[in-house]
């Protein structure tokens, strides 16, 4: 899994910088390292116009939730980023409970604003820490947020590309499910294939292109103290010195 | 969220987006949907008030007439509104003067029915300014809910032997009134 180049969060960093579209307004919530380092790596190096709010940073500080959470609503999100203890086919979110609702193995801690902020936002990035069988599921066990439409009911966004340690995948509005893209470089196709727990057809799959050396420059540096300061543990484990 | 806006604004309910297609309809038989009266194409889910009979908020700072400085996110001062009972603040310090910031929620006097000293009173989690999370003891506190055994000793050790809170702050390794000391 570790390359010699790049961590693996490293690499996760500079994939979800690279779907961030210069001009976009965008907010990290949360307990969201990658998305956070990915957004300040996509202002740094090709989205100078981003209008980024980072809740828990400096320049997102005095932003209440409730103020967050009524923007979001009236349309002023254009990209966030979720996760989830599973993530199913049809880009279902679970943050609930593993197993059944009434007496459950885990119980989580519950969606934080993620039932509205999936639907309200442009879009929405989903990411991964972990990509197995156990949490990338054919059906999740609770679903904390929908993924896919319902009729009669308004939403402004969908889920755009799940991230994951393994691969990318894509969501496919039409077939209302997650498809495989790309396989990380490092990792095999039977791996991934493993690790998900539905069938993943592999038609137009490729590798992920790795980060490039100037990608990886800006994250070790400039992001990186950015980081450092919001997220000292992570930042020390996974993003290097340059 | 906006059970607890419909409670602090005195309606009976809020319209919420989202939600529908979600499982929560399936464990939330209080949960309404309507179609929405202005545009009838869209169905829209209702939630209704919640309003606390009691409530209790960790904060920073209160004065002597109970005004009270909370963190950022505002869901404290929410909490107050809605509340139709007494609204307790624990807070890290009781001054003469409050020192807002740009990042305080401020929260009149009137919200408020009792304030308790409390230094360190939002430990094993974080207080903005006054200390971070305590995460050794969080670990220890996810290793001892794993096995009956040490929660048991878990819950002797920090719950039921401790007499007070400072007795608490002394078990866990930080000590009361010297807030320097509760900082990692």
């Amino acid at each position: 899994m570790e390359h010699e180049q790049y961590s693996i969060q490293e690499l996760m960093a500079v994939l979800i910088a690279r779907e961030i579209i210069d001009g976009e307004r965008v907010s990290v919530g949360t307990l969201s390292p990658l998305p956070a380092a990915g957004a300040w790596l996509a202002l740094e190096d090709h989205a100078p116009n981003l209008e980024l709010s980072v809740l828990g940073s400096d320049d997102s500080a005095a932003i209440s939730r409730t103020d967050f959470f009524d923007a979001i609503q009236r349309g002023r999100c254009d990209l966030f980023f979720l996760s989830g203890a599973q993530i199913d086919r049809q880009a279902n979110i679970n943050l609930h409970v593993i197993g059944d609702y009434s007496s459950p193995q885990v119980r989580l801690p519950g969606g934080a604003g993620s039932g509205m902020i999936y639907y309200m936002a442009g879009r929405t990035i989903l990411f991964l820490n972990r990509h197995s069988a156990r949490n990338l599921v054919e059906q999740v066990d609770f679903i904390t947020s929908a993924g896919s439409p319902l009729p009669g009911v308004f939403r402004r966004g969908y889920p755009s590309a799940l991230i994951t340690p393994l691969c990318t995948m894509r969501y496919n509005r039409k077939q209302a499910e997650l498809i495989l893209e790309s396989v990380h470089p490092g990792t095999t196709l039977g791996e991934v294939k493993e690790s998900t727990g539905w069938p993943l057809s592999t038609e137009g799959i490729s590798v992920t292109v790795s980060p490039t050396t100037g990608e990886l420059a800006l994250l070790r540096s400039r992001v990186r103290a950015k980081m450092l300061k919001l997220y000292p543990e992570f930042t020390e484990k996974y993003i290097r010195k340059t | 969220m906006a059970g607890l806006r419909a409670g602090a604004m005195g309606l009976p309910f809020l319209p919420a987006r989202g939600i529908l297609g979600s499982s929560y309809m399936q464990i939330r038989q209080d949960f309404k949907v309507i179609e929405n009266p202005y545009n009838g194409d869209e169905k829209i889910v209702l939630v209704p008030a919640i309003t606390p009979s009691a409530s209790v908020f960790h904060a920073f700072q209160s004065d002597r007439d109970g005004n009270v400085l909370a963190d950022p996110p505002q869901e404290s001062k929410l909490l107050a509104q809605a509340t139709t009972g007494p609204v307790i603040a624990t807070v890290e310090e009781v001054v003469d003067e409050l020192t807002p910031d740009i990042n305080s929620t401020f929260i009149p006097g009137h919200l408020v029915t009792a304030v308790i000293h409390a230094p360190g009173g939002a430990h094993p989690t974080s207080c903005r300014g006054f200390y971070r999370t305590d995460a050794v003891h969080v670990q220890e506190y996810l290793a001892s809910a794993k096995c009956p055994d040490q929660w048991t000793r878990y819950l002797d050790r920090y719950v039921y032997q401790p007499r007070d809170y400072s007795q608490y702050l002394q078990a866990v390794g930080r000590v009361k009134g010297e807030a320097d000391n509760l900082g990692t």
